[in-house]
């Protein structure tokens, strides 16, 4: 189990997908040896010693992704985004980490990626060798236009997850500013390595946050590609500071505004009995009837 | 035990735990305790300043939450037009702060009026210290890590009903920055210290003024009622 969660409902995929990757290491013992030794100290820093990710690391455990043989030994060899190449690392040894890798954690048939049966139905007929390669089959490519409504919320995604601007600004996209708790997305293409890094990081989002609050929403194909499709086309520098970074200070301001009425509402506010006995003990009011009743 | 568990898994279920049998224990054998412990007779100016923009602010503020909670998706489609979004953020942001500097006067003046000081207990203190980290990490929140209106719903909202239907998700609530956290914990703390204190007021809220039989008032009537002319002065 990748995360040392309470067990619960919706979660059996993943545990169907543990189950099945821990049966399938001792398939390839001689490799494993070496290629798990080679996991632990290159890849499960920033993966985690399960392969399920940290922060903005991606998992590795049921990622499609993994499955593919090339991209994986490729991104070994020459990084990607922010993760580093490893030159050092010998032919076989590459060889040896993939091994380890697509044997331990690709998800053994598409249909057992946690959130990822949208991919299965899109893809179709897909032949279980190449699924992984061709997570765009049947789906239309990524419409920018669209990408940009599901970033902002105008349109909502399948499964109901948040906008992303809920938490992600993106340059100036959706006329104002989106929001300041994650990080902006400006660059993120070239930061995962074309659309395609973009879509395979939301299949299954492993960033912070992120990771729990899409579990049980994931995005679909056709959605991925539309947002990896609609940040291809963001500028590369971030916008400057919006007009939304000063809210705080309008927000002031009101609140200013509201003590200012306040006190113009204290001198008539309804004064209480004993405030009454007290002006006219003092004798700077005629004396009145009681107005307070009990009944009101 | 993870901390996390802790805190967010189990600590609320004592939270509401004692919220509900320590108040339900108090209704029943001290009702007379059931009040917010008034001081407005010794000393109304200050008094006037702090409780009533901090009650409009944290009322409305608590509203917000709870529309968040029940009505996630309508708050959603509220969000989906900027400037909607916009005013909503500004207003929770305004509501928040008029809350504040409320309780910051109403610390002030139980500490600094001697009258009022020498009925305060030390739970008065705690509360007010609760309430303005409460408030304080709140505003925070919403200016550091905006739009809160929006990913309440999609990491507190799923938390919150975890814990309601008894299958907690601690996890979704782990990832956040402290001061979100602190402030959601702050919440905990408060519902657990509500019965202990004259938070407990709350439940005295009159709302069965709102569906009691109507009832015949005859008053008194005054001098100036009499005359026709309401807040007549005499020269």
């Amino acid at each position: 189990m990748s995360h040392r969660r309470t067990p619960t409902r919706g979660r059996l995929p993943l545990l169907l997908l543990a189950a099945l990757a821990l049966f399938q290491v001792p398939a390839t013992p001689a490799q494993a040896a070496t290629g798990a030794e080679l996991f632990s100290g290159r890849c499960a820093s920033c993966h985690g010693d399960q392969g399920q990710g940290r922060g903005s690391f991606p998992a590795l455990a049921g990622n499609p992704a993994v499955a593919d043989r090339t991209q994986v030994e490729n991104v070994i060899r020459n990084g990607r985004g922010y993760m580093p190449a490893f030159p050092d690392l010998a032919g076989e040894e590459i060889a040896a980490l993939t091994d380890y890798l697509v044997s331990t954690f690709a998800p053994a048939t598409a249909t057992t990626v946690p959130g990822g049966t949208v991919t299965t139905q899109a893809t179709g007929s897909a032949a279980p060798t190449t699924a992984a390669g061709s997570s765009g089959g049947a789906i239309q490519p990524g419409d920018p236009t669209r990408g940009e409504a599901y970033f902002v919320g105008g349109r909502r995604f399948a499964e109901a997850g948040a906008p992303c601007a809920a938490c992600h600004s993106a340059g100036g996209a959706g006329g104002l500013r989106g929001g300041s708790l994650a990080t902006d997305l400006t660059g993120v293409t070239e930061r995962f390595g074309g659309e395609d890094g973009v879509a395979g990081a939301l299949a299954q989002p492993a960033f912070l946050v992120m990771r729990e609050t899409y579990l049980d929403k994931p995005l679909t194909a056709q959605e991925r590609a539309d947002l990896a499709a609609f940040f291809a086309t963001l500028p590369q520098e971030g916008a400057g500071p919006g007009i939304l970074d000063a809210f705080w200070v309008w927000s002031g301001l009101a609140a200013v505004a509201l003590f200012v009425l306040m006190g113009l509402a204290w001198p008539r506010r309804r004064k209480t009995a004993v405030e009454k006995l007290r002006t006219r003990g003092r004798g700077d009011e005629p004396p009145g009837g009681w107005r307070e009743g009990s009944g009101a | 035990m993870k901390a996390n568990v802790m805190l967010f898994a189990v600590f609320p279920y004592v939270a509401v735990a004692l919220a509900i049998f320590v108040g339900a224990y108090r209704a029943l054998v001290r009702p007379s305790t059931l009040s917010s412990l008034t001081t407005q007779i010794l000393e109304s100016r200050m008094l006037f300043w702090g409780s009533i923009p901090f009650h409009w602010g944290i009322v409305l503020v608590l509203a917000g939450h709870l529309v968040a909670l029940v009505l996630p998706r309508g708050l959603l489609l509220w969000n989906t037009v900027p400037l909607r979004l916009l005013l909503l953020e500004a207003t929770g942001l305004v509501l928040g702060l008029l809350a504040l500097t409320g309780v910051l006067i109403l610390a002030w003046r139980r500490l600094s009026d001697a009258r009022v000081r020498s009925v305060t207990s030390r739970m008065d203190v705690v509360v007010l210290a609760l309430l303005v980290l409460s408030m304080a990490t709140g505003i925070l929140t919403a200016v550091l890590y905006r739009y809160g209106s929006v990913w309440f719903t999609a990491v507190f909202t799923p938390y919150l009903w975890s814990l309601v239907t008894l299958r907690p998700r601690p996890e979704l609530p782990a990832d956040l920055p402290w001061m979100v956290q602190l402030h959601a914990l702050n919440f905990f703390v408060l519902l657990a210290v509500l019965p202990f204190s004259r938070l407990i007021h709350v439940v005295t809220l009159p709302l069965g003024y709102l569906y009691r039989p109507w009832q015949v008032v005859i008053w008194q009537r005054s001098e100036d009622a009499r005359t026709g002319l309401p807040g007549r002065r005499s020269t």
